[in-house]
């Protein structure tokens, strides 16, 4: 589906003509460029499918609602979605109750399967590895290769300095290959 | 041996996932009504226990979404009217069949009007507008999150915290009025009788919510001004009469079997909002602490009139030491009921994992051979 294109006219107000800005019009296009690495980087965060969408529309919601905010040279607009998306997923953790999305949430504990029948288990398999890491290793794990974000981009968004993030990145892959090997 | 390139490779092939068809179409609906009629500040919140977080879990009705969006709904559907349409079948089918009560308390200011409540044998659902609010802003010109505390009592007097393991709901704010569907589910079944609904705290800014943009050391003035604490304590107190509520528990106690593994459906509650079954499973010389359909799969029920998907899971066994004789009982349910029970049902767990060794190193187990229970309800 696509998604309609606003007018200029648009109750957000005036489209503006600051290049460091965003304006309503670029909206749509955003959304269709960055939907997937956004829901990608909240799939690997939340509890449940469902979780990870409702928190792909919130971080739409935030940022259409917020955009005055946006500045271009704070890291450019896909650093600037993760970030919202990350602080909206520690937002849902610090929420979350247990009755929903049991099943991938306990699949989340972290426990190794003993019986493999499908390929989707090895996935999940690295994705359980993932959940056991420091929260700074994974949070920069994910970042990277869910949200494709440089190393520049993921210390905008987590508030680290980028060679602090690269050596969290090699640090939470060493510790993936120790526990694959 | 693994290389640092296999890690990678591992890495990126589990993170890439797709974008699930139904839900990228719900996605893109919610999205395009949000580029249409952006939502205030302050209504971008997740939920908690006292304002439900809105769930894409419910099947939106496309169609009136994408109408919102193109800004052809008509004006007088009113907002509570509008966030129903847009909710699960199940809670559409309680706005229709709810107790009309238009009740209406106003304390310093603020008033609740408890529109319509509605229970059958699966949950209890109430629709209410709060009004007479005014925003609150912060130095920065943020609006500040609209907050409310409230507790329902059923007609033996308990609270629901002690009883609807499955909450949910959908809200909606225009500038004066909130709109809101809360629905409270659970093993306890919902009874003919007076129900109490209390608010007892309304207003801006509870103080209990941290926004995440608010990282620590931000310079951000919407958080180094936050808005002002704006509660209004007080009591806004309901009480009204439901009828006996419709539907229909079957107790089942029917088993499937596969290997050691045997799966039980003890109960199938069936009303006109949800289908709900208690499931529990057990392992040969094992205590099961914690099971669920595999991730990759979904649990059906299949009933005469069509085929649910159990969309929301709850532990019943909260300590896996005190589980029961079938085994650590679940609780299904779909966000669709049926008004009649009659006919054969079938409940499908095509593939399940489980957990054992509670305190000890767990262990997960993949079941992958289906386990099927069928049910003739007269």
């Amino acid at each position: 589906m696509r998604v309609s294109i606003l007018d200029a006219d648009h109750e957000l107000g005036a489209v503006g003509t600051d290049p460091d800005r965003l304006v309503p019009s670029s909206f749509a296009p955003m959304y269709e460029e960055h939907r997937l690495s956004v829901y990608r980087y909240l799939r690997a965060r939340a509890s449940s499918e469902d979780e990870a969408l409702d928190l792909t529309a919130v971080t739409f919601e935030r940022a259409f609602a917020s955009h005055r905010r946006f500045r271009r040279r704070d890291g450019g607009v896909h650093a600037w979605l993760l970030r919202i998306a990350r602080n909206a997923a520690i937002d849902a953790s610090r929420r979350r109750r247990p009755t929903i999305g049991l099943a991938r949430a306990d699949a989340q504990l972290g426990r190794r399967a003993v019986e493999v029948d499908r390929q989707a288990q090895q996935s999940t398999e690295v994705l359980d590895l993932v959940s056991r890491l420091p929260d700074d290793q994974r949070d920069a794990l994910v970042l990277r290769y869910a949200g494709g974000l440089t190393s520049r981009e993921i210390g905008i968004v987590i508030g680290k300095r980028e060679s602090a993030v690269q050596k969290q990145i090699e640090r939470g892959l060493a510790a993936l290959r120790e526990a694959i090997r | 041996m693994t290389t640092y390139d296999d890690v990678e490779f591992r890495l990126r092939q589990a993170l890439e996932v797709s974008l699930p068809k139904e839900g990228g179409r719900v996605l893109d609906a919610r999205v395009a009504r949000a580029m249409a009629h952006p939502i205030p500040a302050r209504d971008l919140r997740l939920g908690n226990s006292r304002s439900p977080a809105r769930s894409l879990a419910r099947p939106l009705a496309l169609a009136a979404a994408l109408a919102l969006a193109a800004g052809t709904v008509a004006a007088a559907v009113t907002l509570l009217e509008r966030i129903t349409s847009e909710s699960t079948p199940g809670v559409q089918a309680a706005w229709d069949d709810a107790e009309v009560l238009a009740l209406r308390e106003s304390h310093a200011g603020v008033t609740v009007v408890l529109e319509r409540a509605y229970a059958d044998l699966n949950q209890v659902a109430v629709f209410f507008t709060i009004e007479g609010l005014e925003a609150v802003t912060s130095d920065a010109g943020e609006l500040a999150p609209l907050d409310w505390t409230a507790e329902l009592r059923d007609p033996a007097g308990r609270s629901a915290e002690e009883w609807a393991v499955v909450r949910g709901g959908t809200e909606a704010h225009e500038i004066g009025l909130s709109a809101n569907v809360h629905t409270f589910g659970g093993a306890v079944v919902p009874m003919a009788g007076t129900w109490e609904l209390t608010f007892t705290s309304i207003g801006y800014n509870s103080g209990q919510f941290i926004p995440g943009e608010c990282d620590e050391g931000s310079t951000d003035a919407a958080c180094t001004s936050p808005a002002p604490s704006a509660m209004t304590e007080g009591a806004w107190q309901f009480v009204f009469d439901l009828p006996e509520p419709a539907g229909s528990v079957v107790a089942t106690d029917l088993t499937a079997t596969e290997g050691d593994v045997t799966l039980t459906v003890s109960e199938l509650r069936i009303s006109p909002t949800m289908i709900a079954a208690s499931m529990s499973l057990r392992v040969d010389d094992q205590t099961v602490t914690s099971w669920g359909p595999h991730w990759d799969t979904q649990l059906s029920i299949q009933g005469p009139a069509g085929t649910y998907t159990a969309n929301t899971g709850s532990r019943v066994t909260q300590d896996p030491i005190e589980q029961g004789p079938n085994g650590y009982e679940n609780l299904y349910t779909t966000s669709e009921g049926s008004d009649s029970a009659t006919g054969t049902w079938t409940i499908s767990v095509p593939q399940l994992w489980y957990l054992t060794d509670y305190g000890g190193a767990e262990t997960a187990t993949i079941v992958s051979e289906p386990l099927v229970v069928t049910a003739d309800v007269p």
